[in-house]
């Protein structure tokens, strides 16, 4: 009998410290299986072009739950990201970066919720930059330029013309 | 999307309902002196200098002011800021037009009118179609900034803040016609000057400009390059548009006719004056994003942001009330001058050729309100950012400068050259709008039409009357009217 009661008490005690440890590392478990489900990714296509160096960058982490994610941007060089500077971390979902060279740029993204560890990072985003020919520029200027004078000078002469004394 | 916000959002709702009462009401207190057609809709004609030359800065200070211009700088760099800058040579050309308009058009009412007379039916429906597809452009493009920007500062949500805003210019303009408009342009042109100073004073205290230089020079160094080639090409670009926009609209033709004889060229001359610092001053903010590390998710809300970032709540309140102030003043401007247009134009015109002074008024009424509508189901969706909303237009507009300047003052601008000038140019803009970029539609479009306009009136001369413009002078005013009699011999030929 001392030994059955033994038995249940032992079985009684183990069962509520399995509860407790359940009510108390449940959710978290649950957190942690969220966060590490969390992905975040790069909208739109995965090549970008731009003739101005500018372009808006968005992106997602779809979550179901708990706090609204950080993200992480960073951008370089190459595809493989061997030199990547971050140029953003905050609760933002997009980013307008502008005042580019000639040339390609990758970009990624990441998430985390609150403090637990950040996601993978999402696959890359390329900005291809690829300016105007600066012939093509200063022939238009100066067109513009030839432009505006005519116009400017109808009206100055019209005026001249037909203002009364 | 844009998580971080400058301003609670009830401080929000709280500033947005003081200014649009104190709107409302001053709406409503200078609306009373509006009596018959002439004072609802053109002030009685009796603008003067101080008023004349605040609704011109106002008007022209729209949300693209304050916020495009930021957004021309962090795309174009220091070129953006002068592209920007240079619309004030639209104001500065308009000035001499303005009188000119006044002098041809004494009892005149709107641009379209002038048109009618001017070229005859054909150029007359290409003019309504341009002059009403940017109207409602311009006017969506603000009630979507008013959206954008209450979202942007404290979070109210973006149909909630385009709606109040829009509702608020609405009220007023329908209760005061031009004269509210005008008398409200008064205070929205002072709010928004004083804003501008205390905002470029703020950031040039907390901001080192060689640090600016450098930072800018290092992360984003196209910005600083003299020969950044897209900025090069805006350039122009701009300029012609903000021709375009001056020379063809409604807006500025009815201010032409609302203003005093002689007052309307200073007025223009001043404005122009006036306005051409802002667009430096908050183009010059945005070039400060990047050292201050702020993240810019939309492009025109660059100028609001970092104004925020900077000066904290206070800031952001000034910011609220002068972009508040900038959009109410262009669309009820908007709003006042495309109900005249269609109510002039194309109701009285194509529908009620006999209604009377009292009928249109009414009428003009009832456009105002459908405009606001009409806008308002535009503006839900929020379809692109405000440059590619409005550049969209620069394409029709710029197609009229020609056909405007050269029929205000020679006779022998041929009126279907005119015609094929604004067909071709919009044509051949709107052509290089999707095919090149926007930043080379309002150049292209206006090159067409100059083209076209020059070569008809070299080979097909007209011989233009110019009292056709003034076609029923009453007789009573004949001997105030006699010094402003067209010249016959005039013209630019």
């Amino acid at each position: 009998m001392r030994a059955f009661l033994a038995f249940f008490a032992r079985s009684a005690l183990l069962l509520t410290l399995s509860v407790l440890a359940f009510a108390y590392l449940g959710p978290a478990s649950a957190l942690a299986s969220d966060a590490s489900a969390l992905q975040a990714e790069l909208l739109g296509d995965a090549r970008l072009e731009s003739q101005a160096g500018s372009a808006t960058l968005n992106w997602k982490a779809e979550h179901t739950g708990g706090p609204e994610p950080t993200y992480q941007l960073q951008r370089s060089a190459d595809a493989s990201f061997s030199d990547p500077k971050t140029l953003y971390t905050g609760p933002d979902q997009g980013r307008y970066v502008s005042g580019l060279l000639d040339g390609s740029y990758y970009f990624r993204v990441r998430a985390r919720q609150g403090d637990t560890a950040w996601s993978a990072w999402s696959k890359p985003q390329e900005l291809v930059v690829t300016h105007w020919p600066e012939s093509r520029a200063l022939s238009l200027m100066g067109i513009g330029a030839l432009v505006f004078l005519a116009t400017a000078f109808v009206v100055l002469r019209g005026t001249a013309k037909t203002e009364p004394s | 999307m844009i998580n971080e916000t400058i301003l609670p959002e009830h401080t929000g709702w709280l500033l947005l309902a003081l200014f649009s009462v104190a709107w409302i009401l001053l709406g409503r207190y200078w609306g009373k002196k509006a009596s018959g057609l002439d004072g609802y809709m053109l002030a009685g004609r009796s603008v003067g200098l101080a008023l004349g030359t605040a609704t011109a800065v106002a008007t022209w200070v729209t949300s693209n002011t304050t916020m495009l211009a930021p957004q021309f700088a962090l795309e174009f760099g220091i070129w953006g800021m002068l592209a920007y800058s240079t619309a004030s040579f639209g104001l500065f050309l308009f000035a001499p037009m303005a009188q000119r308009i006044r002098q041809l058009m004494p009892r005149g009412y709107t641009s379209g009118e002038f048109v009618r007379l001017r070229y005859g039916r054909t150029a007359y429906l290409l003019f309504l179609l341009i002059s009403l597809f940017y109207a409602l452009t311009w006017m969506i493009s603000m009630a979507m900034a008013g959206g954008t920007l209450l979202e942007a500062l404290s979070g109210i949500r973006y149909e909630f803040g385009m709606t109040v805003v829009l509702g608020v210019c609405v009220a007023y303009t329908l209760f005061g016609g031009l004269y509210a408009v005008i008398g409200t342009d008064f205070i929205q042109s002072f709010i928004i000057l004083v804003g501008v100073v205390v905002v470029a004073i703020a950031t040039l205290s907390q901001v080192d400009l060689s640090q600016v230089h450098a930072h800018t020079q290092a992360t984003r160094p196209a910005l600083m390059h003299v020969m950044f080639p897209a900025a090069v090409m805006a350039v122009f670009n701009n300029l012609l548009f903000g021709l375009g926009e001056i020379f063809h609209s409604n807006v500025w033709w009815s201010r032409a006719f609302a203003m005093r004889e002689g007052v309307g060229k200073k007025a223009y001359l001043l404005g122009g004056l006036l306005w051409l610092p802002i667009p430096i001053a908050a183009g010059f903010i945005a070039l400060a994003a990047p050292l201050l590390d702020v993240n810019i998710v939309r492009p025109d809300m660059v100028g609001p942001v970092v104004a925020g970032k900077l000066l904290g709540s206070v800031g952001a309140i000034v910011v609220f009330v002068v972009v508040f102030s900038s959009i109410a003043s262009s669309i009820d401007s908007l709003l006042a001058a495309t109900a005249d247009l269609i109510t002039k134009d194309v109701i009285q015109q194509f529908f009620m050729p006999k209604a009377r002074d009292a009928q249109l008024e009414k009428i003009s009424s009832w456009v105002i309100v459908g405009l606001g509508v009409v806008t308002w189901l535009v503006c839900l969706p929020r379809v692109g950012t405000l440059a590619t909303v409005l550049f969209f237009a620069g394409a029709l507009v710029a197609s009229t400068i020609w056909p405007i300047a050269m029929g205000l003052y020679s006779k022998k601008t041929n009126p279907r050259g005119a015609a094929l000038g604004m067909l071709l140019g919009s044509i051949g803009g709107l052509c290089a709008y999707f095919l090149v970029a926007w930043y080379v539609a309002a150049l292209v479009g206006t090159v067409i039409s100059m083209t076209c306009v020059l070569l008809s009136t070299w080979f097909a001369p007209h011989k233009f009357d110019w009292a056709t413009l003034d076609p029923s002078p009453p007789e009573d005013d004949e001997a105030d009217t006699a010094g402003l009699e067209p010249q016959p011999t005039g013209g630019a030929e």
